[in-house]
């Protein structure tokens, strides 16, 4: 894979600027981003959306966030003493306020609607936070909080390492508590009460105004209390680390139970995700076969189920899905194989633009002529059973969450132990020196093969679980999106990772679900990150390469 | 110096062509390789060695000729089949698994040796365990015996070059192969490593009886080692001989330095190796 090559040579060397020149510039940076964020409508959208209780939006935290970011920035560049980088920071702050400002009295006293469509009234009135819309008053408490916000970053960033995480905790704490509410409001009020009604973490739509601070502060405490307890010798920090992911287990088990039907669907499809993520993984992140074809054999495993179980009159049969789920896996796999003799003889480019090709050719197979008297075209197949056990139907979110999840955990398994054996150890050789691994005595097309069937038996087994949790199966739910998403997991997360996989499928899969009230914001900040993230940790969240190195050294010597 | 056994070759090359569209690099190469030799192969730039080494290797399929190893056929096999019928090889410029660490780097030197289907991997039976285990203390040993035991646990890409190039040799090992192909295992060593690596060859000649063909171009290291030196020129094989022999060849320094005996007026010197007459001489003498 060449994603890290790519990557690297994006390496900006910055040229040396005055420090007021240069946070000038800064704040012009955060301005323009604040006046872009402003325009395309993005402020007016998630301004409906209280993250603390009738006292501040979430198009605020944005923003606020934004200048916060640029005046952190100006005192972490580390070349003038703290007070000239406190000063630096105020800076910047006014000046991406200013461009603010003018942003609203421009709004005001020039038409712009007929080419920006956001520019409205509304928007004036929204930035004019609740004084005399483009008074003066109004435009000149843009600069004067800006550079507030941002000489707070400024502070921040001028802070030790302890201080600066501990505010940067207690400032998450509160962010994803306010913008996750639905998530831990459905926990708090399945739990027994024992706080009494008089105090309540969360209001209606956001955190209450006095729980913020509170939250705040228990974040950075507990960033601090960390902090003196990994320095410690007492606390080794593989026991830390191991307490959490218990904790993390526990959380992923009874997530469901504790919440609301939304957040058990939300699960249930980032478990349905990791599972396709971890046939992806096989592919891409072991073998290095770049496949944008994946969502044919999901769509094989969903189209099989969907014609076994159903009653509906385009059924084959009328099984049980614990009947039909092998023959999904199966005949993905041989799909996987049919498909993988003619295009694993190509490499890297050629193979990504031929498995597009199968892809699609998939779907426009389901809604030929040809097949559509047996596959339903795009009417698609309906009534497709739900799955039972043990003569229990499993309907409930929370019970198809859990199916998703013993068919990713089974995955993850197989996964796991084939990394560790022989065949995983050649697709990684694989993926670094075709050429190489070759001469070592590995065979390349048989191994890919291997790799290429194996994937896709976990992407039937993944659109059989499909079927059954939706009910239904349409060739429209089997996009090239669905690959490119699947790919975009992987990548986030760390090719070649297990947890990764996990940690992508919930940042890319669960949060935009969780976020909906984003809208169609949800794929700007999708970009960003993902701009973002190929910059500054291209390798991925929980890279693989990481994990390996210095594991065995104490065992070198045995 | 050691004495060549009259047994048959155990790698034998006849006229060996290749030819990169109309580019002829190696013509009429022939090539044979006793058991239990160390045998070089020397020459100037673009003499053809590395394209012998991978018509040899199936890195590239050679246009005509024949390569027995041990008396079997192996040319026109796939690469990794002529991996499996014994011929272990380490590369120019070193192309090592970067991300792997050198543990398994080295595991994945012993593909071949590990029998394991896949569904016992997955089930995780008792021969498989059993298998891995000796793998992983097979691949210790052999970072053992080429000196770099403290490395098992750290990213290939993160070693220093000289132990990148150790490790590249215990990769090719730890297969157990019969024939060891080293291209330019001194290329970047000082003379302090140069000596260390031909304790190495000759250690893996005696204590694992596998026979060496290497390319050199650190005359030191060359005339140490081989018992057995073919000197390549211009996409053919110049000469072949003991180091003594070699040392006397008059046409050897001529192909080194460029000229050619009945050539009119000198060719255009080879960039590489910058070896002054004297220099040369006082190397070979």
């Amino acid at each position: 894979m060449s994603f890290n090559t790519v990557t690297s040579s994006f390496k900006v060397t910055r040229r040396r600027r005055a420090p007021l020149a240069e946070a000038a510039r800064v704040g012009l940076i955060a301005g323009a981003a604040l006046v872009a964020f402003a325009l395309i409508g993005a402020y007016a959208a998630m301004d409906k959306r209280h993250v603390v209780e009738d006292l501040l939006t979430l198009s605020q935290i944005a923003c606020g966030l934004m200048v916060f970011a640029a005046g952190y920035a100006t005192a972490r560049d580390g070349r003038s003493g703290p007070a000239a980088a406190l000063l630096h920071g105020l800076v910047a702050g006014a000046v991406a306020g200013a461009c603010l400002a003018l942003l609203v009295w421009l709004t005001v006293s020039v038409n712009l609607r007929a080419t920006l469509v956001a520019a409205s009234p509304a928007l004036a009135r929204a930035l004019s936070l609740g004084a005399p819309v483009a008074s003066t008053q109004a435009l000149a408490q843009l600069p004067v909080l800006g550079a507030l916000l941002a000489g707070l970053g400024a502070a921040v960033g001028l802070l030790p390492p302890a201080g600066r995480h501990a505010m940067t905790t207690g400032l998450g704490v509160v962010l994803v508590a306010g913008l996750f509410r639905d998530v831990f409001a459905s926990m708090l009020d399945n739990l027994p009460d024992f706080t009494g009604p008089e105090i309540e973490l969360f209001g209606p739509s956001g955190l209450n105004p006095g729980a913020a601070p509170v939250l705040f502060a228990a974040g950075a405490a507990f960033s601090l209390l960390r902090r003196r307890l990994t320095r410690r010798a007492g606390v080794p920090r593989s026991g830390a680390s191991r307490l959490g992911s218990a904790l993390l287990v526990a959380g992923v088990l009874v997530l469901p139970l504790v919440t609301n039907d939304f957040v058990a669907q939300v699960a249930m499809l980032v478990a349905l995700y990791m599972l396709m993520g971890m046939g992806l993984n096989i592919e891409l992140g072991l073998a290095g076969l770049v496949d944008l074809g994946f969502v044919a054999f999901f769509a094989v495993g969903a189209y099989t189920v969907a014609l076994m179980c159903s009653s509906g009159p385009l059924a084959v049969a009328d099984v049980s899905f614990w009947l039909a789920l092998p023959v999904a896996i199966v005949l993905a796999a041989c799909a996987g194989l049919l498909f993988g003799l003619p295009v694993l003889r190509v490499r890297g480019d050629y193979l990504a633009m031929a498995t597009l090709g199968l892809g699609e050719i998939i779907r426009v197979l389901v809604l030929s002529d040809a097949l559509g008297p047996y596959l339903g075209g795009s009417q698609g197949i309906i009534e497709i059973r739900h799955p039972s056990l043990f003569g229990l139907e499993l309907k409930s979110p929370a019970s198809l969450y859990y199916l998703a999840l013993a068919l990713a955990a089974v995955v993850a398994f197989v996964s796991w132990r084939l990394q560790h054996a022989k065949i995983g150890r050649a697709w990684l050789a694989m993926r670094e020196d075709e050429d190489v691994a070759q001469a070592l005595g590995i065979d390349p097309v048989a191994s890919k093969l291997l790799a290429y069937t194996i994937g896709a038996a976990f992407a039937g087994a993944a659109g059989a679980v499909f079927a059954a949790l939706i009910g239904s199966v349409y060739p429209h739910s089997f996009q090239l999106l669905v690959s490119i998403n699947v790919l975009a997991i992987l990548v986030i997360g760390g090719l070649g990772s297990l947890p990764g996989v996990l940690v992508g499928a919930i940042v890319l899969i669960g949060l935009p679900e969780l976020l909906r009230e984003f809208g169609e914001f949800r794929y700007l900040f999708y970009g960003i990150a993902l701009v973002a993230m190929m910059h500054v940790r291209a390798e991925g969240l929980w890279p693989a390469a990481h994990a390996r190195e210095n594991v065995q050294p104490e065992n070198a010597h045995a | 110096m050691r004495e060549v056994s009259t047994s048959p070759p155990l790698l034998e090359v006849r006229g060996l062509k290749k030819a990169f569209g109309g580019m002829i690099a190696i013509q009429n190469v022939d090539l044979s390789v006793a058991q239990g030799a160390v045998h070089a192969i020397i020459g100037p730039n673009g003499a053809g060695k590395t394209t012998a080494f991978n018509c040899i290797t199936a890195f590239v399929p050679p246009t005509s000729g024949r390569i027995t190893l041990a008396g079997e056929r192996i040319d026109g096999l796939p690469a990794h089949v002529v991996a499996r019928h014994g011929i272990a090889r380490t590369y120019q410029n070193v192309r090592l698994f970067p991300n792997m660490t050198a543990l398994e780097n080295v595991l994945v030197g012993q593909h071949r040796r590990l029998h394991a289907t896949f569904w016992e991997a997955i089930a995780g039976s008792g021969r498989f365990r059993r298998e891995e285990a000796e793998a992983r203390v097979r691949a210790l040993d052999m970072l053992d015996f080429v000196g770099i035991p403290h490395r098992a646990g750290h990213l290939a890409r993160n070693m220093p070059y000289g132990d990148q190039r150790r490790l590249e040799i215990a990769r090719a090992l730890v297969g157990g192969p019969r024939l060891l192909m080293l291209d330019e295992p001194a290329a970047g060593m000082n003379p302090t490593e140069g000596r260390a690596l031909v304790d190495l060859i000759e250690r893996v000649r005696d204590r694992l009886g596998v026979t060496v063909v290497l390319i050199e171009h650190h005359m030191r290291v060359v005339m140490a080692v081989a018992q057995r030196i073919t000197v390549f020129d211009r996409g053919a094989v110049l000469t072949e001989g003991s180091p003594a022999e070699i040392q006397a060849d008059e046409r050897v320094i001529a192909a080194y330095l460029g000229r050619r005996s009945g050539a009119s007026g000198p060719a255009p010197a080879p960039l590489e190796p910058v070896v002054p007459a004297s220099r040369l001489e006082a190397r070979i003498a």
